[in-house]
C-alpha cells in the first residue's frame, strides 16, 4: 500500500485549480456544464440547455441527476430529470418555478447564458424496462411531466408502433409543457393518444377535475394490462397508487416523486428523542421529523443533497439506536449501520457519528 | 474554592469564580445564542473569504517553489523559502485546521468539507480529526483524556506525576518544536500508551498504515519530488523546503502551546465529564484556553487560533468571525466572573516556557497553588 506512485500523485483539487484558470468548465473532479440557452415552456416552467464540457452525460430516460449551483456561498443541489434524449450533446432540464424554491427561483430569475453549473451522476429506476413494453400508460401533473416526457419519448423511439396513452393534468391550458411537441408526436405515432386534462379549460368546456377512476374508464379502461408510469404531486401519486393497489396490479406501476418525505404527520404528537452527536460531543432532544432536521436545528451542518432520500449525500454512520426510514417504513436498529439522515426518524435514543 | 463549584479543577490558576447550576445554564444559553446568531449570518462573505485563502495558499506555493528553482541566487532562495513557509503556515492554520473543524461545512462544497479535507502536513487528516477534533476539543484540558496536555511526554501541570526524564524536557520541547509536524503525525498513534502497555501493539500497527502513507507522501513531496524536478537546483530546493518546514513547525508550536499551557490555564479531573452541562462545558473551554493579542496580520498567520477561547467555544464557526465574537465573549465572561485569559504572544509564551522549566522538576509543596505568576 505504501507506494511511491501513491506518494507523488498530484492532488486532483490542485489540477482543477490550474484548469480553472484556463476555462471555468474544465475539471478533473466534477462535471461542469455551460448554460447555452433558456426556453420558456409555460408561465412557470423553463427549459435550460446545458453543454457538459466533457461530452454527453450517461443517463437513461426517466432518471434524474443532481444539478448544483452556488448561491450566497452555499452549494445547493436539486434533482431534475433531463428532458433531452440520452446521448445528445446538450442536456436539457425543465424546471418549474416554486415560489419558495431557492434553486428554481435562481434558475428562472437570475441564471444567464454562459453560467457554469455542476452536474452529478444520474440515478433512479423510473425507466423503461427491457424489452420495451408494447402498451403503456403515462399519468403526469405539474413538473412530473419532465420525467414522463422523457420515458414516453424513449418508449416511442424504442418501439415506433407502441400503444401509448398519456393523461396529463394541469391547471390551465397555458400550464401544459411540451404541448406542441406532444401533439406533433401523436401525428407521427398513430399509437399515441394524448389527453390534456385541465381544471380551467380555455374554451369553456367542463373542468376535467383531478385523477379519478372515471378518467381510466374513459381513456384507459385496460390500464391493468399497461405498464404505467406516474409522476406528479403527492396527491396524484397517492390516488393512483391506491387505485392500482385496489386492482392488485401495483407491480405494473412505476412512480417517481419529487417531494420531500415530510408532509403528513404533524409535529404535535411527535416525541422528542434524545440524539447524541458523538464527534460534536452534544446531545439534543428536539421534536423534528428527521435526523437531518434535528442535526440542523442543533446547529450542525452535515453534507446534504436532495433532502429526499435519493442522493445519499447525507449518509452517516449510526453508532447506536433505532430509526425508521420515512419512505420505506423499515426500522433499522443495527449498530454501526449507514443511514440517510434526511429520511430517517429516531424511534428512541440515537447516537450518530457526527 | 466553594463547595458548590460545578467545575472542580486539578491544577492551574483560580481566577474564575464558581458558577451555581442555574448561573451555569444561563452562561451556556448566552453563548449558544451568540453562536446561533453568527451561524445564521454566514454567507457570501465567508465563502468568498475561504476561497481567497485557498487561492493565496496555492499562488504562494507556486511562487515559493518556483523561486526556489532559482535557489542558487541567495535573494531567490530567501524569497522562495519565505513564500513557501508562508504558504504552509496559512495552509495548515487558517485553511486546513479550520476547514477540518467543519467551519465551512455549511457551504456544502465537497472540496471544503471538514471530514474529507487533506492538508500540506505530515499528519493524516483522519488521525488529526480523531486526536484533535475529538479527543482534544471534546475533552479539553481533562487530565487522562486530552492527550494534548504535554503530548504524552511533557509535564506541564503539577498534577501530572513527575519522572526523572522530565528533567530534560526543555530540550525535548525544543526538539518537538523543530519537528512539530512529525510529532503531530505520530501523536494519534499514542505510542507512549503502547510503551506503557496500556494500548495493544496490534492497534498501533493497524493505525500506523494511513499515518505512514501520509507521512511518506509529505516526505517524498518536499525531499524527493521537488528536489529531483529542480535538477541542478536540487540542493537549494532541498534546503529551502527543509527551512520552510522548520519555520512552519516553530511557528505552529509557539501558537499552539500558547493556547492551553499559559500560566492561567486550568486542567480538570475526569469526573467533570459525568453529566457535564452545556454551560459547564463552555466554562471548561474558557478556563482551559488562552488568547493572544495582536493585529490583523498576526491573527491571520495564527489561523485565528490567537482567539483560542472563541475557537474552543465555537470550533465549527468560521474563524474569521472570532475577532468580532471575542468582544461579546469577553463581556459575557466578565459578567459571569470567568477569567478571560489573554496577552501578547511574548508575555504568554514566556509563561509557557516557565511552565516547561518549572515542571521539569518535582513539585515539592502540594499546598502551593501551581502558577508561574
Amino acid at each position: 500500500m505504501l507506494s511511491l506512485r501513491d506518494a507523488t500523485l498530484p492532488d486532483p483539487h490542485w489540477i482543477d485549480f490550474v484548469l480553472q484558470h484556463i476555462d471555468p468548465t474544465l475539471s478533473v473532479t466534477r462535471t461542469l456544464a455551460r448554460l447555452e440557452a433558456i426556453r420558456v415552456e409555460t408561465p412557470d416552467m423553463k427549459s435550460f440547455v446545458l453543454r457538459p464540457a466533457a461530452g454527453p452525460i450517461a443517463f437513461a430516460a426517466g432518471q434524474s441527476l443532481p444539478v448544483r449551483v452556488t448561491l450566497g456561498g452555499v452549494v445547493h443541489e436539486r434533482h431534475y430529470s433531463p428532458t433531452s434524449a440520452p446521448g445528445d450533446p446538450t442536456l436539457v432540464i425543465t424546471v418549474k418555478r416554486h415560489r419558495e424554491g431557492t434553486v428554481s427561483r435562481w434558475l428562472h430569475d437570475r441564471a444567464a447564458i454562459g453560467d457554469v453549473l455542476e452536474l452529478g451522476a444520474a440515478s433512479g429506476n423510473f425507466t423503461l424496462p427491457s424489452p420495451p413494453p408494447a402498451r403503456l400508460l403515462f399519468i403526469a401533473a405539474g413538473s412530473g411531466i419532465t420525467a414522463v416526457h422523457a420515458v414516453l419519448t424513449a418508449a416511442l423511439r424504442a418501439r415506433h408502433d407502441a400503444d401509448v396513452v398519456l393523461l396529463y393534468y394541469a391547471r390551465r391550458p397555458a400550464d401544459l409543457a411540451f404541448a406542441e411537441e406532444l401533439r406533433g408526436l401523436a401525428l407521427r405515432h398513430s399509437g399515441l393518444r394524448i389527453h390534456f386534462l385541465t381544471q380551467r379549460p380555455a374554451d369553456g368546456a367542463a373542468a376535467a377535475g383531478h385523477f379519478s377512476a372515471a378518467h381510466l374508464d374513459a381513456w384507459a379502461v385496460d390500464y391493468a394490462e399497461r405498464q404505467t408510469f406516474v409522476c406528479g404531486p403527492a396527491g396524484l401519486m397517492r390516488a393512483v397508487s391506491r387505485h392500482w393497489a385496489d386492482a392488485a396490479v401495483s407491480e405494473r406501476l412505476y412512480s417517481e416523486t419529487f417531494a420531500p418525505p415530510i408532509d403528513d404527520d404533524g409535529a404535535a404528537e411527535r416525541e422528542a428523542m434524545p440524539v447524541h452527536f458523538r464527534r460534536s460531543a452534544r446531545t439534543v432532544a428536539l421534536a423534528q421529523p428527521t435526523l437531518l432536521a434535528i442535526a440542523e436545528a442543533a446547529g450542525l451542518r452535515p453534507p446534504t443533497g436532495c433532502r429526499m432520500g435519493i442522493c445519499r449525500t447525507c449518509t452517516c454512520t449510526k453508532v447506536s439506536g433505532a430509526v425508521r426510514d420515512r419512505i420505506t417504513g423499515a426500522v433499522d436498529s443495527t449498530a454501526g449501520s449507514r443511514i440517510r439522515l434526511c429520511v430517517s426518524e429516531p424511534l428512541g435514543p440515537v447516537t450518530l457519528d457526527l | 474554592m466553594s463547595a458548590t463549584d460545578s467545575l472542580p479543577q486539578v491544577s492551574g490558576s483560580r481566577r474564575s469564580r464558581a458558577l451555581a447550576a442555574a448561573e451555569c445554564e444561563a452562561f451556556g444559553a448566552e453563548l449558544d445564542a451568540l453562536r446561533s446568531e453568527v451561524m445564521a449570518s454566514l454567507g457570501e462573505d465567508e465563502a468568498k473569504y475561504i476561497r481567497r485563502v485557498q487561492a493565496i495558499v496555492r499562488y504562494t506555493e507556486v511562487g515559493g517553489r518556483g523561486l526556489l528553482f532559482a535557489g542558487w541566487l541567495p535573494p531567490a532562495w530567501l524569497a522562495g523559502t519565505g513564500l513557501l513557509a508562508f504558504s504552509k503556515i496559512v495552509d495548515n492554520m487558517e485553511l486546513g485546521h479550520n476547514v477540518m473543524h467543519g467551519q465551512y461545512d455549511w457551504m456544502n462544497e465537497p472540496s471544503l468539507r471538514g471530514d474529507t479535507y487533506e492538508w500540506d502536513h505530515a499528519c493524516d487528516g483522519d488521525a488529526w480529526r480523531h486526536s484533535h477534533n475529538y479527543m482534544h476539543h471534546a475533552f479539553t484540558n481533562v487530565e487522562g483524556r486530552d492527550r494534548d496536555i504535554g503530548y504524552g511526554f511533557l509535564r506541564l501541570f503539577e498534577s501530572q506525576p513527575w519522572h526523572p526524564l522530565h528533567l530534560v524536557q526543555a530540550g525535548v520541547a525544543v526538539g518537538l518544536a523543530a519537528l512539530f509536524q512529525w510529532g503531530i503525525a505520530l501523536h494519534d498513534l499514542e505510542m507512549d500508551s503502547v510503551l506503557r502497555g496500556r494500548v495493544p501493539l496490534e492497534k498501533l500497527l493497524r493505525e500506523a498504515r494511513p499515518v505512514l502513507r501520509k507521512a511518506l507522501r509529505q516526505f517524498a513531496k518536499d525531499y524527493v519530488v521537488f528536489p529531483v524536478l529542480a535538477g541542478p537546483a536540487c540542493l537549494p530546493v532541498l534546503a529551502g523546503n527543509a527551512a520552510a518546514n522548520l519555520t512552519r513547525n516553530l511557528w505552529t508550536f509557539g501558537i499552539i502551546f500558547c493556547g492551553h499551557f499559559t500560566a492561567d490555564s486550568e486542567t480538570f479531573p475526569d469526573s467533570v465529564l459525568a453529566d457535564e452541562s452545556r454551560g459547564a462545558w463552555y466554562a471548561r473551554q474558557v478556563r482551559g484556553s488562552s488568547n493572544l493579542t495582536g493585529g490583523r496580520t498576526f491573527h491571520f498567520l495564527t489561523g485565528n487560533l490567537s482567539h483560542q477561547i472563541e475557537h474552543h467555544l465555537f470550533p465549527d464557526v468560521p474563524a474569521i468571525r472570532y475577532a468580532d465574537m471575542a468582544e461579546r465573549v469577553r463581556e459575557i465572561c466578565a459578567r459571569y466572573g470567568q477569567h478571560y485569559n489573554t496577552g501578547s504572544f511574548w508575555s504568554q509564551f514566556a509563561t509557557v516556557v516557565a511552565r516547561i522549566v518549572r515542571y521539569s522538576f518535582p513539585t515539592w509543596s502540594a499546598a502551593e497553588p501551581a502558577s508561574a505568576r
